[in-house]
C-alpha cells in the first residue's frame, strides 16, 4: 500500500532524513518509534507532501506521492492526524468536522455516515458539537484531529504522536480507537516516542534514530529486542 | 442652536458615509492581513483603480456608472489575484518581511502606471444618483444614500459568507491553522489568491462608489491607503468587525473635526488618534490577542 523508498528530506543543509525504506501493507497497523528529533514528524510531512523530498520516493498503491500536492495526497486516501492537536481553534467542533470533509462533502449521505461513525468513536464529540474547538480539553481536541482525518475517509491514517500530553485514561481510550479504527480495515502509521504503547497495539515497526531506520521488525520481537528494551522502553 | 444641530447631524451622514467607504477598504485590508499574514501598502492603489476604471469605462466607452463599476471592480479582483499569484506568492516563499516591500512596488507600478496612461488630473465621475432628499432640517443626497445602503449590504454578504458558505470557512480554517488547512484539502495557495482578490475587489468598491464624492486621479491611492492603515490599527489588525467600526469611527471624527475646527487639521486628528490607540490600546479597540479571523 504505502512503499517509502531511500526517502531524504532536508531542512535547508540540515538533513533531517537521511534514506529511509518503510512499508505499510493492506490493513497494518504500523508503528514508527524513535526519540525527539529522530525525523518522524519529518516523514510523516514528506508522506503528506507538506514537506518536498529531497531524494527518493514515496509510493501509495503505486502512485508518486513526492510529486503531489497535499490536498492531491488527500484524495489518493492518505490523511494525517499532525502532532501537537492542530485544531481549527476558532471554529466549532462540527465546522472542524466539516473542513475534514472539504474534499468529498459533495454527498451528503455520504458526509452524514462518516460523521456518525465518527459520533460512535467518540461520543463527546456530538455533546461539544457547537463549542469552538479552542474551548475543548486537549484530550477532546485529540480526539477531533483524529475524527477530522476520518471524516475524509482515508485508507491510510498517519498519526504523529497522539499520546503525547494526554491523561494516561485519555491515552488508553485513544489507543483503543485507533486499533478499531485499524480493524474497520484502515491502515495505520502511528508515530511515538512512547515505544511501549505503539508496539503493543502494531503488528511491525520500525525505530529511527537521527534520520535513519535503524531496526524493524514484528512489534512482539521489538518488545523484546534487548537494545530497544534499554533505549526505548526503560527496562 | 437648531442650526448647531443639523450642521452636527449633517456631518454625521457625511462622516458615516465616507467611513463606510474607509470600512470597505479596510475590511479588505484585514482579510489580507488576517489571512495571508501580510500588510498591503497597495490597497490604496486598488481603491484607486476602482475610481479611475470606473472613470475611464464611463468617458471612453460610454457605460453607464453601475455597469462600469462593475467591470471595474472584477477587473481589478482579477488584478489583485494576478499580482498575488505572481508577486506576493513568489515573495512570500523566499521571505515572509520581503512581501512589505513587494506590495509597496505594486503600488507604485500602479500608480505610475495609471499616471502615464491617464495623466493625474483629478477627474469627476458623474453618477445617475443625484436625487437630493430631506430628512427634516437635513439634506441627504442619492449618491451617500448608495454609499451606506451598499456599504452596509457588502459587510453583511461578506461577513455571511465567511461565517457560512463552505468557502468562507475555509478561508477562515486557513487563517487559523496553515498545517491543518493543508492537511484537510484545503488549496492554501488558491485561498490566498482569492483572498488578496476579495480584499482588492472591496478596495475597488470604495473608490468607484467614493469618485462622484471626490475626484479621481492615478496618485489618489496614497492618502487612503495609509487611512485604511489608520483604521485597522483603531480597529484591530486582521479583525473584520474592527475594520467597520474602526472605519465609521475615522469617517465620523474625521467629518466632526473638518466641520467644526479645520479641514486642514482631517488627517491630523485620524493620525492623532492612530497615536492614542498605539499608545494605550496596541491590540486596537475591537483586537483580541491572537484572535483569528
Ligand atoms: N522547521 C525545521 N527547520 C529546521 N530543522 C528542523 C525543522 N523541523 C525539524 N527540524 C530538525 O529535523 C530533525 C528531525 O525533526 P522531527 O522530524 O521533528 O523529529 P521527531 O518528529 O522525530 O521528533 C531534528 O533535528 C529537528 O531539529
Ligand atoms: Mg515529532
Amino acid at each position: 500500500m504505502l512503499e517509502i523508498t531511500q526517502l531524504e528530506v532536508s531542512y535547508g543543509a540540515v538533513q533531517a532524513v537521511k534514506g529511509i525504506d518503510l512499508e505499510v501493507k493492506d490493513g497494518e497497523l504500523i508503528s514508527l518509534i524513535g526519540n525527539n528529533g529522530a525525523g518522524k514528524t519529518t516523514t510523516l510531512h514528506a508522506i503528506s507532501g507538506l514537506l518536498k523530498a529531497k531524494a527518493g520516493s514515496i509510493k501509495f498503491n503505486g502512485q508518486e506521492l513526492t510529486v503531489l500536492k497535499p490536498y492531491e495526497i488527500l484524495q489518493q486516501g492518505v490523511a494525517q492526524v499532525p502532532e501537537g492537536r492542530e485544531v481549527f481553534p476558532e471554529l466549532t467542533v462540527f465546522e472542524n468536522l466539516e473542513m475534514g470533509a472539504y474534499l468529498t462533502s459533495k454527498d451528503s449521505k455520504l458526509f452524514n455516515d462518516t460523521l456518525e461513525m465518527c459520533y460512535t468513536y467518540f461520543p463527546i464529540l456530538p455533546k461539544r458539537k457547537n463549542q469552538l474547538a479552542r474551548t475543548l480539553s486537549g484530550g477532546e481536541q485529540q480526539m477531533l484531529v483524529i475524527a477530522r482525518a476520518l471524516m475524509s475517509q482515508p485508507k491510510l491514517l498517519l498519526l504523529d504522536e497522539p499520546s503525547l500530553g494526554l491523561a494516561p485514561m485519555v491515552v488508553e481510550q485513544v489507543m483503543s480507537i485507533i486499533q478499531e479504527i485499524n480493524k474497520k480495515g484502515v491502515a495505520v502509521l502511528l508515530v511515538e516516542q512512547n515505544a511501549n504503547l505503539a508496539l503493543e497495539i502494531s503488528n511491525r515497526g520500525y525505530v529511527m534514530e537521527t534520520g535513519k531506520i535503524v531496526l524493524s521488525d514484528d512489534s512482539k520481537n521489538l518488545l523484546d529486542n534487548e537494545e530497544v528494551k534499554t533505549a526505548y522502553l526503560g527496562i | 442652536m437648531m442650526d448647531y444641530g443639523a450642521a452636527i447631524g449633517q456631518q454625521l451622514i457625511n462622516g458615516v458615509v465616507l467611513g463606510l467607504c474607509y470600512a470597505l477598504l479596510a475590511f479588505g485590508l484585514n482579510l489580507i492581513v488576517g489571512i495571508l499574514g501580510i500588510m498591503s501598502f497597495a490597497q490604496g492603489e486598488f481603491y484607486m483603480l476602482g475610481g479611475v476604471f470606473t472613470f475611464a469605462f464611463m468617458q471612453y466607452l460610454g457605460l453607464g456608472y453601475v455597469t462600469s463599476i462593475l467591470a471595474s471592480i472584477l477587473i481589478v479582483a482579477f488584478i489583485g489575484a494576478l499580482a498575488e499569484r505572481f508577486l506576493i506568492k513568489p515573495l512570500a516563499e523566499k521571505d515572509m518581511e520581503i512581501t512589505l516591500l513587494g506590495t509597496f512596488a505594486i503600488s507604485i507600478i500602479l500608480m505610475n502606471l495609471l499616471e502615464y496612461i491617464f495623466g493625474n488630473t483629478p477627474q469627476k465621475i458623474f453618477t445617475p444618483f443625484k436625487t437630493l432628499y430631506n430628512i427634516g432640517p437635513l439634506v441627504i443626497n442619492q449618491q451617500r444614500l448608495v454609499i451606506i445602503i451598499a456599504g452596509i449590504l457588502l459587510v453583511l454578504l461578506f461577513n455571511f459568507m465567511l461565517k457560512n458558505t463552505k468557502f468562507g470557512i475555509s478561508v477562515r480554517a486557513t487563517s487559523q491553522n496553515k498545517v491543518a488547512a493543508n492537511l484537510v484539502g484545503i488549496n492554501v495557495a488558491k485561498t490566498y489568491t482569492l483572498t488578496f482578490g476579495m480584499g482588492c475587489f472591496l478596495a475597488a468598491i470604495a473608490g468607484a462608489l467614493m469618485g462622484p464624492l471626490s475626484a479621481v486621479y492615478p496618485s489618489m491611492g496614497q492618502n487612503i491607503g495609509l487611512k485604511g492603515f489608520v483604521v485597522i490599527v483603531l480597529g484591530g489588525m486582521g479583525s473584520l468587525p474592527g475594520a467597520v467600526y474602526g472605519g465609521i469611527i475615522l469617517g465620523v471624527i474625521e467629518s466632526l473635526g473638518a466641520a467644526f475646527i479645520s479641514s486642514e487639521w482631517k488627517d491630523l486628528i485620524g493620525y492623532g488618534a492612530m497615536i492614542l490607540i498605539l499608545l494605550f490600546k496596541p491590540q486596537g479597540l475591537f483586537g483580541r490577542k491572537g484572535a483569528g479571523v
